[in-house]
């Protein structure tokens, strides 16, 4: 535990033992306070039960569960179609990858060669939906921060455009069920990808506004500027993967490190923004990688081949080989693993999801030690948490 | 009609009776309860009534600048930091302080009466001069030129002891935010 | 290219008929009870009706401060809205009555026909009596207020109350104490904390806001707030937030240049400005120092009536609503009520100590279109219809309505500008707030005390 002490909380601490030599320890009642599960900035329904001492958290328990739905087990009585549907409200926000993460590993299974023309596309969208789960996170955070008017609805604005586009390629805003087994579902029209080409070339510009509001904003640096230092030792020890792991300093990311489809064609760089690992920190990673992946939706506009876009039939017959496999794709929370054991019949033998929440919630409590009760909402936004993503 | 203006002229000419009356009515069972009601933090906000009250006296007594400075400084200003102690030093609310001796009881009881006759007798062989004189409109000026004037001394000595004050309690505050808790814990208790 | 111009325009409609609404049945109700009761009864032989005529007429300010803070919270609540979401790209409420704008009056009635809960565990006496102490002093606090909007006005002078500004200032400081109350009754953690908050922010930000209305006090000479509003009066440059009162001789000297009537340039700078170079040097320290005040006079409001992004007390992300957690119905509606009343009076206060008052903004001498020579020419083409309205009914006063108009004017900018800031900044934490607080603004406005108390030395004022 004294690793995960951070800088700021270890000067304290040294000054009150030199101090408590002198002082007898005068003892004072210590208050537990629920924060959650109905509460405004828990994002959805966790529990924190928090021990303060004044408004100085001592000690935090995290309670989930709560939006339990036993998505693998769900996933070992539907059939494959059906399971495909249901299984992109786990992260309500990045449907495209937690399709991507089942299918890439059913393809494993089968054998399958997805179109090149299907990759792009997947390509395409995944990170059309990093950019959509990182502009609502970043409206929300502000409002975690306590700007609860004005900034938080600009990101919305562009989040809302994206969403149009998904809902004319895939016919649902949120629930996508676009990346099916053996491909994609449907080929845009070219009026589509003229759309989302004029929506990444004004993109860039509308970062720099965000930017120009937030980052520099005195009171935005005194809420995030060295609060809730996350240490690179502790991250990796915890599991922690995502813009969260690469604001701590480490350069993970499945894109680069383990590559699958179509990455290793695209230039992109990973951009670990490290000073320290603060929730400033993981502010800027999140919107360097709203930009980058704004670059690589360009090239893939650029270089989308034409040709097939599914190699199997989607009917309520839907079948994948017998086997286990295992695929992983980088979320916009971190690592989204996958892994399946299929008897080859229509259903799926057994269902193990990694989701990335889960690990990224578990660093909270340690994070939270001896930090103020308003700090709670600065470094708990910062983790970018799913709460459906943490129970399934 | 008679009647009527008997009334009036009867209203008028009591009317600071009245307010005065009506302010004791608040300010004595205000003070009482202070003394006596179980919840410590609710003591806290009768002694606010109290002060309050007492600034309504001073503008019977045609004190507006006391008055109003009573009910920024005391009501509101130190009242409240107690009360923020108390609500620091005692987090279960309700506790009740009935650990005292019967012995410490008739002490106290002692005290308490030795006190109010001293007041009473201070109070008692005192005449109280009653002014003629009607209160002039500029009197938040008459009193800045009365303290750097005639008071300047009385003025001075009392900053002075002010300023001793801060930085003791800075001395104390600085070493450990515990030990201020430590020095309010000892006031409740 | 506005994106939103519609939206802009619709806004403006309803603010103007709100302020329209407000204006008219204040100044109505004011009339009736001030002029219209006491003149009927004026001829009449009877004591009873001689009292009730003065009853009437002592009772006007009291009327017109409980008709005006009602109606317009409700518009402030209205424009707040639809303000916000013109800045945030969304639409406001725009369903209930043209535009919305009934939207307010409709959550009032829902709110004051919603059941009133007192949570198990609350202190119901003091849970009651919170909202009344937030609320009551906002009423009394603004009386003093109403003579010095409306130019003096002789229906809004309250006798002998030298202590004016004083007074409104005692007054702002009481509602934390109905906030503490009310976090502690609702036997509720998080209102709990949200009182402890309040009572900390609100004690440390009165020094630095009590310091800068103090200054601008010892500025002017006086605590009386109509005598402050009127020395101000003539243009921007005798406003207090320009040196309070420092350029009153520039003011005069320029008027000389132009009019070359009255007494020579080079007299009227001797008058005002006795010592040459220190006299400038004292002119520009006081400039730099009144606009300084201004700053930390509406940093310190701010942080006084919990508006963000001082607004730890409510802070809904952390303390789900802050100390009316536990609060519905009519409590929660009084509370809310409070709090705009608490902003426009703030603001009113800004504006009588800083911004001049009722007081056109033009310098006397650029504006050969002063309200007299406005009224004057329209009273040679209406003059049957005004001198009757004028000068038979006093249903119109010209001196009142130019002044009101000013200042209301004046307020709903600053209004403006603290709901830009709110749908701007994000908030501060507890810590970061008092360091702000005590090692910054207090320090700074004692500083600026001094030096004001200096620079006053060196120049004439309102001579």
């Amino acid at each position: 535990m004294t690793s995960i002490q951070s800088a700021c909380v270890r000067k304290v601490k040294q000054k009150k033992v030199a101090i408590d030599t002198q002082v007898p320890e005068f003892k004072t009642d210590e208050m537990i306070i629920n924060l959650g599960p109905q509460h405004p900035s828990t994002h959805g329904v966790l529990r924190l039960i928090l021990t303060l001492d004044g408004e100085v958290v001592k000690h935090t328990e995290c309670v989930i569960g709560h939006l339990h739905r036993a998505q693998e087990w769900q996933g070992q009585n539907r059939t494959w179609f059906q399971y495909q549907a249901l299984i992109d409200r786990v992260d309500y926000l990045s449907g495209m990858f937690t399709s991507w993460a089942l299918c890439a590993a059913a393809e494993k299974i089968d054998g399958a060669v997805v179109p090149e023309r299907a990759e792009y596309l997947r390509v395409l969208v995944a990170e059309l939906n990093r950019i959509s789960s990182h502009l609502l996170w970043l409206g929300t955070y502000l409002i975690d921060l306590g700007a609860l008017y004005g900034f938080p609805f600009y990101p919305f604005i562009e989040r809302e455009k994206i969403l149009t586009f998904f809902e004319e390629v895939a016919g649902q805003r949120m629930m996508y069920n676009y990346i099916r087994i053996g491909g994609v579902q449907r080929d845009p029209k070219a009026s589509w990808f003229k759309k989302v080409e004029e929506f990444t070339k004004q993109f860039a510009q509308r970062i720099d506004e965000y930017e120009a509001i937030v980052t520099e904003n005195p009171i935005f640096l005194k809420r995030t500027k060295d609060v809730g230092i996350l240490n690179k030792e502790v991250a990796m020890a915890y599991g922690v993967t995502g813009p969260t792991l690469r604001a701590s300093g480490v350069a993970y990311d499945l894109r680069r490190f383990k590559p699958y489809s179509v990455y290793p064609k695209l230039e992109f760089t990973v951009p670990v923004y490290n000073k320290h690992g603060d929730t400033w920190d993981r502010y800027m990673a999140r919107v360097q990688e709203m930009r980058e992946s704004n670059e690589i939706i360009k090239q893939v506009l650029d270089m989308l081949p034409e040709g097939e876009i599914m190699t199997k039939k989607q009917n309520a017959g839907l079948r994948v080989k017998a086997g286990e496999g295992f695929a992983a794709v980088e979320s916009p929370r971190g690592v989204l693993g996958c892994y399946i054991i299929s008897n080859g019949s229509d259903k799926a033998y057994r269902f193990k999801w990694r989701n990335p929440s889960f690990s990224n919630l578990s660093v909270l409590p340690p994070l939270l030690e001896n930090r103020p009760l308003s700090d709670i909402m600065a470094i708990f936004g910062s983790l970018d948490i799913i709460i459906p993503d943490v129970d399934r | 009609m008679e009647q009527f203006e008997l009334l009036t002229n009867w209203a008028q000419a009591n009317v600071e009776s009245f307010m005065l009356y009506l302010l004791a009515a608040i300010a004595i069972p205000c003070a009482f309860s202070v003394l006596f009601d179980r919840a410590i933090i609710r003591s806290g906000f009768f002694l606010i009534g109290v002060f309050g009250a007492i600034s309504g006296l001073f503008l019977i007594l045609q004190a507006q600048f006391l008055a109003l400075a009573q009910i920024m400084i005391y009501a509101v200003g130190i009242t409240l930091v107690v009360v923020i102690a108390l609500m620091l030093t005692n987090a279960r609310l309700e506790k009740e302080f009935s650990s005292i001796e019967p012995t410490e009881r008739i002490g106290g009881l002692l005290v308490a009466a030795l006190f109010f006759l001293t007041i009473y007798l201070a109070l008692r062989s005192e005449s109280w001069p009653v002014s003629s004189l009607q209160m002039r409109a500029d009197n938040v000026l008459q009193i800045g030129v009365a303290l750097l004037t005639n008071y300047a001394l009385p003025f001075e000595f009392a900053s002075v002891l002010l300023l001793a004050a801060l930085m003791g309690a800075i001395l104390l505050a600085k070493s450990d935010p515990k030990e201020t808790e430590n020095v309010t814990g000892s006031l409740v208790e | 290219m506005i994106p939103n111009a519609a939206e802009i325009r619709k806004l403006s409609v309803l603010s103007f008929s709100w302020l329209t609404v407000i204006f008219v049945a204040v100044w109505g109700v004011c009339w009736l009870v001030g002029i219209l009761i006491p003149a009927l009864l004026a001829n009449s032989s009877f004591d009873f009706a001689r009292a009730v005529s003065e009853i009437c007429e002592a009772i006007t300010p009291l009327l017109a401060v409980m008709v005006f803070i009602p109606i317009n919270a409700m518009f402030m609540v209205l424009m707040e809205r639809r303000v916000l979401a013109l800045f945030t790209r969304r639409n406001g409420p725009n369903r209930v009555g043209p535009d919305g704008a009934l939207q307010t009056a409709a959550d009032a009635i829902k709110l004051l026909l919603k059941e009133d809960i007192t949570p198990t565990g609350a202190d119901a006496a003091m849970f009651t009596l919170a909202p009344i102490i937030f609320f009551a002093p906002s009423i009394f606090g603004a009386i003093p207020l109403l003579a010095a909007v409306t130019n003096n006005n002789k229906l809004f002078q309250i006798a002998d109350l030298p202590t004016g500004i004083f007074f409104v200032l005692a007054a702002s400081s009481i509602p934390v104490v109905g906030i503490v109350m009310g976090g502690w009754a609702s036997n509720n953690k998080y209102s709990l904390m949200g009182g402890l908050r309040s009572a900390a922010q609100a004690i440390s930000y009165e020094i630095p806001l009590v310091l800068s209305i103090i200054t601008i006090c010892l500025l002017a000479g006086t605590l009386d707030v109509v005598s402050i509003a009127k020395q101000q009066s003539g243009g921007i440059l005798n406003w207090n937030i320009l040196g309070g009162g420092a350029l009153t001789g520039l003011n005069k000297a320029i008027a000389a240049f132009i009019s070359s009537a009255g007494p020579p340039i080079a007299e009227v700078i001797k008058t005002y400005y006795p010592y040459g170079w220190l006299s400038l040097i004292g002119v520009i320290v006081l400039c730099l120092c009144t606009i300084i005040l201004f700053g930390i006079y509406l940093i310190g409001a701010c942080a006084e009536i919990n508006r963000i992004p001082f607004d730890l007390p409510e802070a809904e992300s952390e303390l789900v609503s802050g100390y009316n957690t536990e609060y519905s119905g009519i409590k929660f509606a009084i509370f809310f009520l409070a709090e705009f009343t608490n902003l426009f009076i703030v603001s009113t206060i800004a504006v009588v100590m800083f911004l001049g008052g009722g007081d056109c903004p033009l310098p006397t001498w650029l504006n050969p279109l002063s309200y007299p020579a406005v009224y004057i020419p329209l009273t040679n083409i209406l003059s049957p219809i005004l001198s009757l309205l004028i000068d038979k009914i006093h249903l119109i006063n010209p001196d009142t309505f130019w002044a009101a108009l000013w200042v209301i004017l004046k307020t709903y900018s600053l209004v403006f500008f603290a709901i830009l800031v709110r749908g701007t900044l994000p908030r501060f934490r507890i810590d970061q707030l008092m360091d702000f607080g005590w090692k910054r603004l207090v320090p700074i406005t004692l500083v600026i005390f001094v030096l004001v108390a200096f620079a006053r030395g060196v120049i004439n004022f309102h001579v």
